[in-house]
């Protein structure tokens, strides 16, 4: 048992820090709950240039947008940003709309929504729980019907919805009779 | 967003910060092609979802700058820059706290790799990623009340103040941490899945 990271990995860690020194001031100190106005859009601007490394969401296969790199080097790169506190707008397309999509998604689906993930454009948003179910989701109630080639969320739930403030541009939507997520094109 | 029926509400956390909105529904069309897996298969797919959410690789690593900024504090305090004036308590329990928070603060980088490792060989984590989820949060908590404390009165202060030291990053994360160990599923809620996924204990 080797608990170590590879030499392959240990120099990448190198080129993501030397990356990271030129692309956040060395006094930058936000977390991502306290972007606002400049600060969010510094972290579009930064988040359009760790997609240009293709560091978006470098383990995914390269049919997805990523490099197929290791997943342990997907590891790394996570830990270097999040020690620098990085401003990763991408970063709930990534890790939670992204593999959901790629597993469970059809073809059309992840042609259509995996790309602006992968590029740094779209912003996903979470919605999960309701008024009542507070953080035990087994409660939610809310329903979608269908009806003719659209479902129908009914009236009278409400959902809490994380990374709001790019609320203005979003759109589309993925959903299924008790789970859904917004994307926003901030 | 901009389908029709949908209404936004802020919603404003313990911190003064507004991150989460609440979203009303009023007979929102959602076209058919937009679900995702098969219907009435919601629940399953959304459970998978919070499994991905709760390996949270980054905690670790964020708290542990925290950390060493707390150290840098402390550190500072006594060569006396006055930027840095006040450690509360020093000589007196500062250090083998600090010792204590590095040594959970490892602890919680290893229940994140082991996680990892897990999604790298292709499993998917369950009870794995509660353990890592319930200690990360548990964890940011005590991280930043031992901080709050050994400022002092600083301590305290946010960002805006003269005083505030660290933008005011442990008056801020001690009321922004208290959500954490209810958002993504309560503390209590991941020591079940533990307890049942994990242990193979009944659920009653």
């Amino acid at each position: 048992m080797d608990y170590r990271f590879s030499v392959d990995e240990d120099a990448f860690r190198g080129e993501v820090k030397e990356f990271l020194r030129g692309a956040i001031p060395e006094d930058w100190d936000y977390d991502p709950f306290e972007l606002t106005g400049e600060t969010w859009d510094f972290a579009k601007e930064f988040t359009k240039k760790l997609a240009s490394k293709g560091w978006v969401a470098p383990a995914w296969p390269k049919e997805y947008g990523g490099q197929g790199m290791g997943y342990m080097k997907q590891v790394v790169l996570s830990e270097e940003l999040a020690y620098s506190r990085a401003p990763n707008t991408a970063l709930i397309g990534v890790t939670y709309a992204g593999p959901t999509i790629i597993v469970y998604g059809n073809e059309e689906q992840k042609q259509q929504f995996i790309p602006g993930i992968t590029s740094g454009d779209i912003v996903w948003c979470q919605g999960y729980s309701e008024r009542n179910a507070g953080s035990d989701i087994a409660w939610l109630q809310r329903r979608a019907v269908r009806d003719g080639d659209d479902y129908v969320i009914l009236t009278g739930a409400s959902s809490w919805l994380g990374q709001t403030r790019t609320r203005r541009n979003t759109r589309g939507s993925a959903t299924s009779s008790r789970q859904w997520t917004l994307r926003a094109s901030a | 967003m901009d389908a029709p029926g949908i209404s936004v509400r802020p919603l404003v956390n313990m911190a003064g910060e507004h991150v989460f909105n609440e979203i009303i529904f009023d007979n929102v069309r959602v076209p058919r092609k937009y679900l995702v897996g098969e219907e009435n298969r919601g629940w399953y797919i959304g459970m998978t979802t919070l499994d991905f959410e709760r390996s949270n690789i980054s905690s670790a690593a964020q708290q542990r700058r925290t950390l060493e900024q707390l150290v840098e504090y402390v550190k500072e305090q006594g060569s006396g820059n006055k930027k840095h004036a006040h450690v509360n308590g020093a000589g007196n329990g500062v250090k083998p706290k600090l010792a204590e928070l590095t040594i959970e603060n490892e602890v919680g980088r290893y229940l994140s790799y082991r996680v990892a490792s897990m999604q790298e060989r292709g499993q998917i984590p369950n009870y794995e990623s509660s353990a890592a989820k319930v200690y990360h949060s548990e964890y940011g908590q005590r991280l930043a009340g031992a901080g709050l404390k050994m400022m002092g009165l600083f301590g305290q202060l946010r960002e805006g103040s003269k005083h505030a030291r660290l933008r005011g990053r442990f008056a801020r994360t001690y009321l922004t941490s208290v959500g954490s160990t209810i958002a993504a599923g309560t503390s209590e809620i991941q020591r079940g899945i533990i307890a049942q996924r994990g242990l193979g204990l009944s659920r009653i």
